[in-house]
C-alpha cells in the first residue's frame, strides 16, 4: 500500500516538474552568472523617433535542435512578442516569441522554425531566409544575379524594412531545381552574443 | 549518499553550463545532463533515488512555459535507460556509450525527426561529444564507487 502510495506521489510531483515552470527564471539567472554574463538592467536607448531596449542573453536553449536565447527584459520593460531583436540597433537577430514578467524567449535566425523573406544585393532580389544551424536562401530567381559577398536585409511586413541579416556565401544553381540557393554568412556568432537590443518602435 | 550528491551536484553544474553557450562547438553542444545520468545510473540502485535526480535535471531542460514534450519524452528515455542497462549484454563502459548514443537518436526521432533527418552530422557530433563527457563521468563514479559500498540497494 505505501509502495502505491509513494508512487502516486512521485508521479505526481513529476507532472509538477514537466507543467511548471517555476524554476526557469532562476535557472536562467544563474546560466548568465556561470558564462560570466554582467546582470545589468536593461537599458532604453533612444535615437530620433526609435527607441531600443538593450538588454543581456541570460541563457540560451540546453539542446541543439532549438536556437532559443532568454533576455533580461520581459512586458514590465515593454517588451512584446513579435518584437524584432537585433544586434547594435541594425544587424537582425531574431524574434521575441514569449515574454513573462522579467524575462523574455527569443527565437533567432538559426533557429529550423525561422523563415523570413529577405532582399539580396543593391538590386534588393527577393529570396526566402531559411533558419536552421546553417542558414540558407531560398527561392532566389534564376535570372536573378547573385554574387557571393552580396548584402542580405531583412523584408518582412512586421519587422523594420532593411535590417542586415548577412552576406551571401555560396551560390547553387542546380539544373534540377526551379530556383537558385545560397548560403548566409552571419556577422556575429549566436554562442557569443552578450548584449541584444529589442527594437521598441 | 556521498554519491547521490556528487551525481546531484554534476547534473546542477552542468545544467548550468547547458543552458550557456560554453562548450559550444561548430554550434554543438554536449547533451551535458545526458552523460551525467546515463553514467550515473549505473552506480545508483535505486528507482526513486535516480527518479529524483531525472527530475532535477528537468529544471534546467525548461526553456519555455507550458507543456513541453522534450521534457515527457527525456523522462520517458531515460527511464527507459535505467532498466536498459541492466539487460544489455556488454560491459557496463560499453552499455554506457551505447546508451548515449541510443538516447540522444531516440530523443530527435520523437521529437523532431526534421532535425535528425537534415542535419545527421549534427546529431553524431552531439553523440561523439557528449560520449566524451559520458566516459569522463562514468570513470569518476567508478572511482568513487570502489572505494564505497552502494547505499542506494534495490
Amino acid at each position: 500500500m505505501i509502495r502505491y502510495i509513494s508512487a502516486l506521489i512521485l508521479l505526481g510531483i513529476t507532472a509538477f516538474f514537466l507543467a511548471n515552470n517555476f524554476f526557469t527564471a532562476t535557472k536562467n539567472s544563474l546560466a548568465s552568472l556561470v558564462s560570466l554574463r554582467p546582470l545589468s538592467e536593461p537599458e532604453l536607448i533612444k535615437q530620433g523617433n526609435r527607441s531600443g531596449l538593450s538588454v543581456s542573453v541570460y541563457s540560451s536553449f540546453p539542446l541543439n535542435h532549438k536556437h532559443l536565447i532568454a533576455i533580461n527584459a520581459g512586458a514590465a520593460n515593454g517588451v512584446g512578442v513579435g518584437m524584432p531583436v537585433t544586434l547594435e540597433g541594425n544587424i537582425l537577430v531574431g524574434q521575441v516569441i514569449e515574454v513573462s514578467e522579467s524575462q523574455a524567449l527569443v527565437r533567432t535566425i538559426f533557429d529550423k522554425d525561422w523563415s523570413l523573406p529577405v532582399r539580396i544585393g543593391p538590386a534588393e532580389h527577393d529570396a526566402l531566409l531559411v533558419g536552421g544551424q546553417n542558414p540558407k536562401l531560398t527561392l532566389i530567381d534564376k535570372d536573378q544575379d547573385i554574387n557571393s559577398g552580396d548584402a542580405v536585409i531583412s523584408a518582412k511586413k512586421d519587422l523594420p524594412y532593411g535590417l542586415k541579416i548577412g552576406e551571401v556565401t555560396e551560390v547553387r544553381d542546380l539544373v534540377a531545381q526551379s530556383f537558385k540557393e545560397a548560403g548566409l554568412l552571419s556577422p556575429y556568432n549566436s554562442k557569443d552574443l552578450r548584449k541584444v537590443v529589442v527594437l521598441l518602435k | 549518499m556521498r554519491r547521490f550528491l556528487l551525481v546531484s551536484l554534476l547534473i546542477l553544474s552542468s545544467g548550468l553550463v547547458q543552458n550557456t553557450g560554453l562548450f559550444s562547438i561548430f554550434g554543438i553542444k554536449p547533451n551535458l545532463l545526458l552523460a551525467v545520468l546515463i553514467a550515473g545510473s549505473f552506480f545508483i540502485d535505486s528507482l526513486p533515488v535516480f527518479w529524483v535526480l531525472l527530475l532535477e535535471s528537468v529544471i534546467f531542460l525548461r526553456f519555455e512555459s507550458g507543456f513541453q514534450l522534450e521534457l515527457l519524452v527525456w523522462v520517458a528515455l531515460l527511464c527507459a535507460a535505467y532498466f536498459a542497462e541492466r539487460a544489455f549484454p556488454w560491459r557496463r563502459s560499453v552499455n554506457n556509450l551505447v546508451l548515449i548514443a541510443t538516447v540522444t537518436a531516440l530523443f530527435y526521432l520523437i521529437t523532431d525527426i526534421d532535425y535528425l533527418v537534415g542535419v545527421p552530422l549534427a546529431v553524431l557530433g552531439e553523440v561523439f561529444y557528449t560520449s566524451i563527457f559520458g566516459v569522463l563521468f562514468y570513470d569518476i563514479f567508478r572511482q568513487l564507487g570502489d572505494n564505497e559500498e552502494n547505499i542506494f540497494k534495490r
